[in-house]
């Protein structure tokens, strides 16, 4: 077996078990396939571009995918049911679960999904003043947890906590609003905002990311 | 009301299969050939499509067995079902109908007008 080979047999794993243990095996040997075509050092440097980029790409997908009491879990939230979230939205719940797990918390908070939605989306790190801010933003939520970041996480689903369902419904409530047909991030923020009580709320308005400048933005 | 546009690696993978079962890479290099590499999928592509048309039941797949073009590893077949037959088909219509719709504002004549001034 050829190095490359190797090493994407072991890139593999980052996978979730659920979908490895189906696509695993034909995936590998596509990728064999592809190797063997590869008769260049270009074409090989080629080859692992385009895989690196194919693996970024996919993901978040199949993680999210994997966890399916989240992703159901905020399409059954709030009263508009029409209203989709678009990926990014998804992707920023799915990063929310990551930060309420690292925490070790038993449900996820409006402070993880503003992780979350800044992790996500380079947009709202824009909107929210940059990476310095962000990184302030970061440490405030870090800093006002009583145990440090587990380092490996535990891999299982958590729930909303009840601030962050209403933030999830009231995103949904302000797609519509704004005249957008899915739910993105910068909805969510707004439900954000108006969990008013809330730390991740009073780091925003701290930063003059305001409900009312939100919706004024193009 | 009518379906759903299927999105371009959902239609080129259910084209590729339009013609017999192939496998992973037997699908990944037709769509290669027929883009001229414009459309490369990935193994996480491939499969992460391949997974979602199994779910709408799109394909199916038609058990293990070599290549003899290949090695002597045992390969998996997809095929096509008659439900992705019937999306694939409604795809190339709609497709159909908005080349029809670009030829008649001349807009395909034009473009090889452009394309000829230009050399």
């Amino acid at each position: 077996m050829r190095l490359s080979e190797r090493i994407y047999r072991l890139l593999l794993k980052v996978y979730p078990k659920r979908y490895r243990a189906r696509y695993e095996e034909p995936m590998a040997q596509l990728f064999a396939d592809q190797l063997r075509a590869a008769d260049t050092t270009w074409k090989l440097a080629r080859l692992w571009l385009h895989t690196a980029a194919d693996m970024f790409r996919t993901l978040p997908a199949r993680h999210i995918e994997s966890h399916p009491h989240i992703v159901l879990g905020i399409d059954h939230v709030g009263g508009f049911r029409n209203v989709a979230w678009n990926s990014s939205a998804r992707r920023s719940v799915f990063f929310a679960c990551y930060e309420a797990r690292s925490f070790g918390r038993s449900s996820i908070t409006v402070e993880d999904l503003l992780l979350g939605i800044l992790r996500e989306d380079q947009a709202v790190q824009e909107l929210a003043g940059g990476a310095a801010v962000v990184e302030g933003m970061r440490q405030a939520i870090e800093g006002r947890e009583s145990a440090p970041r587990a380092e490996q996480p535990e891999q299982r689903d958590l729930p909303l906590d009840a601030a962050c369902k209403s933030a999830l419904a009231l995103a949904k409530e302000e797609a519509p609003r704004l005249g957008a047909q899915h739910a993105t991030p910068r909805h969510l923020l707004a439900g954000i905002l108006q969990q008013e009580q809330t730390l991740a709320a009073q780091l925003l308005h701290r930063h003059g990311l305001t409900l009312e400048r939100l919706r004024t933005l193009p | 009301m009518a379906a759903e546009p299927l999105t371009p690696a959902v239609f080129h993978i259910l084209l590729s299969l339009v013609d017999g079962e192939k496998h992973g890479y037997g699908i990944m290099q037709e769509v290669a050939e027929r883009t001229d590499n414009g459309l490369t999928m990935g193994p996480g592509t491939l499969y992460g499509t391949l997974k979602r048309m199994l779910e709408a039941k799109l394909v199916e797949e038609s058990g293990e067995r070599p290549d003899p073009g290949l090695d002597d590893q045992r390969r998996r077949y997809y095929r096509i079902t008659r439900h992705g037959r019937r999306a694939a088909h409604e795809e190339a219509e709609r497709l159909e109908a908005l080349v029809r719709a670009a030829r008649a504002k001349a807009l395909l004549k034009r473009q090889q007008h452009a394309l000829g001034d230009e050399r």
